[in-house]
């Protein structure tokens, strides 16, 4: 692959349109929850909003904020965008899902996570992969410390 | 001084490149354009094979065997240390260190002079400036001792805040940890300035000179530091090995910090006692092909001049500084009136994360991020800037194929 090729590859239209226009962005207000991704490599730093219906059991929706990447909020977009409507269970599923893409080239299967196919590229970038991969892994770890909590 | 052609316009850095073999390799299928040498630097053949001729043919321990290797092994170790003594203008080898980098040589200082001098309510001063490396072994000693980390601002140019220091050297301030130059926006600090006046006050300096031996002839004694840090991959020379400078009074007067070999002078389960200095602070076997090739890293910059690399890389500043304001939405951080040749920048609507990516595709080595002074980076309100930094072997041809590249990346993000 040529360099511009790879680097269109990377830089997809969908991304480049999610960075421009983030779905969920700015709207964290009355979220349920609010977990805080940090990336020690760059220092992007998002906040992730959760809003769970009144048992904690069910996600209605997603909502970000901070200052990242264009990798990285195109994915907290792409995030907010087709993750909505689900309980704690199949959230946790899709997550894992997510990331053993990302990290692992495991392949995607689930069809709301179609559309996450667009950062098949970063398979082979493995200094930006952290980047896709901050708000799942914020919102993993969210799901992780609620677990424990309602155990 | 150097013989090295000078054509019309500028410096022909051409003689200089052909020095560095990683130069010619090619990223992305383009010519590498090597803008990171703050980060770690390209080495220069003369560096390369001085620690191979030492690995093929003098390879031995140092000061320890009697035969024929060990001796020679032994000389070139010390001829490094001899070199690298006079290229900083101290006093004597016997202040002269060798550690792993600036970040172990303040570490030592942290543990083996700070630690057992800090009172509980004492102060050190450092900067906003610092990189992580001048600041958390700084930390770690207050923890231990009960004494303040005190800090010194940074304005909004990338200068420090001079008129805040005279209130912040303090009766209580027992160390002022400083930056020479910074890694992170450029600044050239007035080191000799803030010396004279921390001496003056009785207080113990120690300068990390990482960043500043690259781009600076530096002499120790005319800056009136205690002691000064040194980082040989930063200066054209190998990674893990670099120096800690110190005066002698002060060295003598500390308790080793590692204990093994090398460091002792008798060992009974009793009792032990130490070699003089500076074997005193060089446990075990050290990094001797890493000293030898540094010894060979500062005599190639004195084979080209630091005067002349001076003069080379301020051209680049300050054609790199005007050329990158012509691009929209682009802003320097960091605008000191003293600066080495190296330029944080942001461009509204580009993350710098991006930018790095696509500028690599276009064979373009930038750094991006904190840079490893995230409180600098804070202080000007930002999460991370794109950063370029030119050493001796840019040209300003390369800075000139930049620009449109930036641009590129703009139209592609904005
Ligand atoms: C200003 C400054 N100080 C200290 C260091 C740490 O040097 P080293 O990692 O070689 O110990 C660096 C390296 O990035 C630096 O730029």
């Amino acid at each position: 692959m040529t360099a511009s090729s790879s680097l269109d590859a990377l830089y997809q239209q969908v991304i480049l349109e999610h960075n421009r226009h983030p779905v969920g962005f700015d709207q964290l207000d009355n979220a349920s929850l609010i977990a805080q991704g940090y990336n020690p490599v760059c220092g992007d730093h998002i906040q992730l909003g959760l809003f769970l219906d009144a048992g904690g059991r069910h996600l209605q929706k997603l909502g970000f904020d901070g200052q990242s990447c264009a990798i990285c909020t195109a994915s907290a977009s792409l995030l907010c965008q087709q993750l909505h409507d689900l309980s704690i269970d199949e959230l946790k599923i899709l997550v894992n899902s997510f990331l053993g893409f990302i990290k692992h080239a495991t392949p995607l299967q689930e069809p709301s996570l179609q559309p996450l196919q667009v950062f098949a590229e970063l398979q082979r970038l493995p200094t930006r992969q952290g980047c896709a991969a901050l708000p799942w892994e914020t919102l993993q770890t969210t799901l992780q410390e609620f677990e424990v909590k309602h155990e | 001084m150097s013989a090295i052609p000078r054509s019309d316009s500028h410096f022909d850095v051409s003689a200089w490149r052909a020095d560095f073999p990683a130069l010619r390799r090619t990223v992305h299928g383009k010519p590498l354009v090597y803008f990171d040498s703050a980060a770690t630097a390209q080495r220069p053949l003369a560096v390369l094979t001085a620690m191979d001729q030492f690995y093929r043919q003098y390879n031995a321990n140092v000061h320890r065997g009697v035969h024929t290797l060990s001796g020679e092994a032994t000389d070139l170790f010390e001829q490094a240390r001899t070199r690298l003594t006079r290229h900083i203008n101290a006093d004597s080898e016997r202040e002269v260190i060798f550690t792993r980098g600036s970040t172990e040589s303040i570490n030592l200082v942290a543990q083996a002079y700070a630690r057992p001098k800090l009172q509980p309510g004492d102060q050190v001063l450092i900067s906003t400036m610092e990189h992580h490396s001048n600041i958390v072994p700084w930390q770690m000693v207050c923890e231990q001792t009960g004494a303040e980390l005190k800090i010194i601002p940074v304005l909004e140019n990338g200068e420090l805040d001079m008129q805040a220091v005279p209130q912040l050297l303090t009766e209580r301030t027992k160390i002022l940890a400083l930056v020479h130059v910074s890694n992170a926006v450029g600044t050239i600090n007035p080191v000799r300035q803030i010396c004279r006046m921390a001496r003056e006050r009785n207080i113990t300096t120690l300068l990390d000179g990482a960043q500043a031996m690259p781009h600076l002839a530096v002499d120790v004694q005319a800056i009136g530091c205690d002691f000064y840090s040194v980082s040989g991959h930063k200066m054209y020379g190998p990674t893990g090995i670099g120096l800690l400078y110190g005066r002698e009074a002060l060295l003598d007067a500390m308790p080793p910090w590692h204990g093994g070999g090398e460091m002792i002078r008798t060992v009974t389960f009793e009792k032990t006692t130490y070699n003089d200095l500076p074997a005193k602070f060089e446990a075990g076997t050290p990094n001797i092909a890493g000293a030898i090739g540094l010894g060979a890293a500062a005599a190639y910059l004195q084979s080209l001049g630091l005067e002349a690399i001076a003069e080379h890389e301020q051209h680049l500043l300050e054609h790199a500084t005007s050329q990158l304001k012509q691009v929209s939405g682009l802003r320097i951080v960091g605008e000191a009136r003293h600066k080495a040749s190296v330029i944080s920048f942001v461009i509204d609507g580009v993350h710098p994360h991006d930018l790095g990516t696509i500028v690599d595709h276009d064979g373009f080595a930038i750094r991006t991020g904190h840079h490893c002074t995230m409180p600098l980076i804070k202080r000007f309100g930002l999460p991370a800037t794109a950063r370029m930094s030119l050493g001796l072997y840019n040209s300003v041809a390369e800075i000139d194929a930049f620009i449109p590249v930036l641009k590129k990346a703009r139209a592609m993000l904005v």
